[in-house]
């Protein structure tokens, strides 16, 4: 077994490989010693050595579920990189389980948190992963089903749903696009949201990612399907609706007036976002009369001394934040305040002293940037980010009546998306939305 | 693939050929010269109208009495042309979309108003909720007064009107889309409230309305005839009602106010307008006539009645029907276009009686 396995792992001088003797039985041993735990001490080594007694190692052998017969010499090098350790006895040859994990408690959330929800989130480790979310949808029709993807880094993947809720057609369509995922590095849910869309140039997102395991054990009980990466700390959910990415863990934990209040801000900020950088381009260059009297007088005033047609200014000022706000993700902490100081206050109010924008500008700006952050969804968040421009531009050439006409489009492309075949700007869930209610009032 | 680029290529076609269609749309807020008040008066020449537009120049600081605006006025055959002539005399481009306040001179008003209001409805930018008014004695007079107070260009004649800023039972607010639907409109006149400057040459004194038939001019009522017309016809609700009874002054402000008007059926239709105001005592005398409220509303009342009627029939007598009687009239009987004709033979010689019920809810907070 030893020279196959050295055969195969050339010059991988990381590989242990042995042959210990104990005096008894000889004993061919390989592995890992960085993929592996403290488990190879007490599940090998110390019952071989000097605890060592043959009925009882023999008994272990079999009676152990770590221990695995593995007869296949094709599948050795694929258990020792999975953190397997293999030893040849008497001829025959076993698998121990012994990979290591990093992670033993859930990780903190980051992207969504939320004020008074659990804290907890994925974590990069699979196992923990699958426990979190058994410990809180905690029924036996939960299924899993394993995959692995990625031809180099065989990233492991479960595939989770409830059984007596799942939509088959899209179980089945998940399936069949699994098996076309041909990759090569698999590390992240974002390679594998672009794998599993039919479409790449997708302005918005159909597959929701999600960090909080309390939010995919809700979406589970609504039939939808998550999937698990190896890896990575965020869980795949599908089909999901527009509704759902606008949608905080919060607003479930909230008392009523106040989730609905806070849902009614969500939509208006996406609205401001989307449209007000464009609908201030539309209204200072094609139709001055929207404003009431004063505000244009002051914003004619305020523009007087500026030398560039408003979209030029609009443009300089969308720059200047989404510089700031791509700066801000990379800077360390430490610094990341001053240079916020420097590029929000400082930049905003010296470019407004400059005559280069007008104030009305970076009141619009930052309206636009705070309003994008109110967003829950990352990946939603950013589709916005990138719709205005759509917008702005329209409204360059056709003014406001562009925006309304675009506005309209854009209502026309949700209607056609579609998430795993569900319809993406559905109001309501359709048939798995109300299958939870139905079936938990049967069980 | 192609066929995909292909859609993007025509779409982006499409788009700057109707850019380059669309001329010259796009022009920036500090390219555009705001029109914030416009006055049509007749020319020297009895074929041209003068056209005086006033022009807010903004500025980014707003103070009182800062406000600074530029006047133009030009004479020319037709107000289009003359604001085509206007534009050769200013440096950015008109823009009548704040323009909220529009004057005809008393002389325009007086040869004729149709032909001037024609080109405020074909144009598009003017808005329909615009202010009409009538300058007394024409309307550069009254656009060249820079009162202290104006916050910004034209800010003081646009907040006299409307319910925006002060809220006065002499001034009458008429807009644009109503104006001329009074103009079109069978059964109903137009009125117009009198837009003059004040003594002090400080401030704008609204306190008048004219009345104007299909054609010209026909009547203006002074101040104290004005508010009763605002009253009876407007149901203003912030307004007062005078009233001397035994020599003693005596002041209602009112809360509210709501008519009715019925039409006797006969060969002349004899019209009953009923009235009904609320409001509280803002001047009497304490203990006036033992406190006993249902009196001193009796008396009020009683001169009241009097005083609209006596309104209406000089309204009648000058052959105007702002209160929109023949309207009213028209569509509440069933009857052929010979109704019309009927009407407007009785017109002159109908009858008023004015029925006022006054209601004192409070009498303020005195002792």
């Amino acid at each position: 077994m030893l020279e196959q396995i050295k055969q195969l792992f050339d010059e991988s001088t990381d590989l242990f490989t042995e042959t210990l003797d104990n005096g008894y039985w000889p004993m061919e041993i390989a592995y890992f010693p960085a993929m592996c735990d403290e488990r190879i001490k007490d599940g090998i080594l110390i019952p071989y050595s000097y605890r060592f007694d043959p009925d009882e190692f023999r008994r272990m052998l079999h009676s152990n579920p770590k221990y695995e017969r593995a007869d296949n010499p094709d599948e050795w090098p694929n258990l020792l990189l999975k953190g397997y350790a293999l030893i040849k006895l008497e001829e025959t040859c076993y698998s121990f389980k012994s990979d290591r994990t990093l992670y033993t408690q859930p990780d903190e959330t980051q992207l969504e948190s939320s004020l008074q929800g659990p804290q907890s989130a994925f974590t990069e480790d699979l196992e923990l992963n699958a426990y979190l979310l058994r410990k809180r949808y905690n029924v036996p029709t939960l299924s899993v089903e394993p995959y692995e993807k990625g031809s180099l880094s065989r990233t492991a993947i479960f595939v989770v749903y409830d059984r007596k809720l799942v939509n088959p057609s899209v179980l089945e369509l998940l399936r069949k696009r699994l098996d076309k995922v041909n990759i090569e590095l698999l590390q992240s849910t974002g390679q594998l949201i672009k794998e599993l869309t039919d479409k790449n140039h997708l302005f918005f997102p159909t597959l929701l990612q999600s960090e909080r395991p309390d939010k995919v054990a809700v979406m589970l009980s609504r039939g939808k399907v998550a999937v698990l990466i190896n890896g990575s700390r965020f869980a795949l959910l599908l089909p999901v609706r527009l509704f759902d990415f606008m949608h905080a863990m919060d607003d479930d934990y909230e008392s009523f007036w106040i989730s609905r209040f806070l849902i009614v801000m969500r939509y208006v900020a996406v609205l401001l976002t989307i449209v007000l950088p464009a609908a201030y381009i539309g209204i200072v260059s094609y139709n001055p009369e929207i404003f009431r009297i004063q505000l244009a007088f002051t914003i004619d005033g305020s523009r007087a001394g500026v030398p560039y047609p408003s979209f030029i200014e609009v443009f300089i000022m969308l720059f200047m934040i989404e510089a700031l706000i791509e700066a801000s993700i990379r800077l360390p902490k430490s610094v990341g305040s001053a240079a916020t100081t420097v590029g929000g206050l400082i930049l905003g109010q010296a470019a407004q002293q400059a005559g280069l924008v007008s104030s009305i500008m970076i009141i619009v700006t930052s309206v636009v940037a705070i309003s994008n952050y109110v967003i829950p969804n990352h990946t939603f968040s950013q589709a916005i980010r990138l719709m205005k421009y759509w917008f702005i531009l329209i409204s360059m050439i056709y003014g406001v009546s562009g925006i309304a006409v675009l506005f309209f489009a854009l209502i026309v492309y949700l209607c056609h998306l579609r998430s795993f075949g569900e319809p993406y700007l559905a109001f309501y869930g359709g048939q798995n939305d109300q299958k939870p209610q139905s079936a938990q009032r049967k069980s | 693939m192609i066929s995909k680029r292909k859609i993007i290529g025509v779409f982006f076609l499409l788009a700057s050929v109707t850019l380059i269609l669309g001329g010259c749309g796009f022009k920036d807020i500090d390219k555009r010269f705001f029109v914030v008040a416009m006055g049509i008066d007749p020319g020297t020449r009895k074929d041209l109208i003068k056209v005086t537009l006033r022009l807010a120049i903004p500025s980014s600081k707003i103070e009182s009495g800062e406000a600074k605006t530029e006047l133009e006025s030009l004479e020319a055959p037709t107000i289009a042309e003359a604001i085509r002539r206007i534009k050769s005399l200013v440096d950015k481009e008109l823009d009548f979309g704040h323009c909220r306040v529009i004057l005809f001179g008393k002389e325009t008003l007086e040869n004729g108003v149709r032909e001037s209001t024609n080109w405020f409805l074909r144009r598009r930018d003017i808005q329909m909720v615009a202010y009409v008014g009538m300058a007394e004695p024409n309307a550069t007079d009254v656009l060249q007064l820079k009162p202290q107070s104006e916050r910004y260009p034209g800010n003081s004649l646009i907040l006299s009107f409307g319910s925006e800023g002060t809220e006065s039972s002499f001034i009458l607010t008429e807009y644009l889309f109503d104006w001329t639907r009074r103009l079109a409109e069978t059964g109903t006149d137009g009125f117009l409230p009198v837009v003059r400057v004040d003594k002090d040459k400080n401030s704008y004194q609204i306190d008048k309305v004219a009345f104007l038939d299909k054609q010209k001019l026909r009547l203006c009522l002074n101040a104290t005839e004005t508010q009763l017309f605002n009253i009876s016809a407007k149901k203003f609700r912030k307004s007062i009602i005078s009233v001397p009874i035994e020599n003693v002054p005596i002041v209602l402000a009112l809360s509210s106010v709501r008519t009715h008007i019925d039409y006797s059926k006969g060969e002349i239709p004899e019209i009953t307008l009923r009235l009904r105001a609320t409001g509280m005592l803002e001047e009497s005398p304490s203990k006036f006539l033992n406190g006993n409220n249902r009196v001193i509303e009796q008396k009020i009342e009683k001169a009241f009645n009097d005083q609209v009627e006596t309104l209406l029939y000089k309204i009648r007598d000058a052959g105007v029907d702002p209160y929109g009687f023949g309207l009213h009239y028209l569509s509440t009987y069933f009857g052929d276009h010979k109704m019309w004709e009927r009407w407007k033979s009785a017109y002159p010689t109908i009858k008023f009686h004015v029925k006022s019920r006054i209601v004192i809810e409070e009498t303020g907070l005195v002792e």
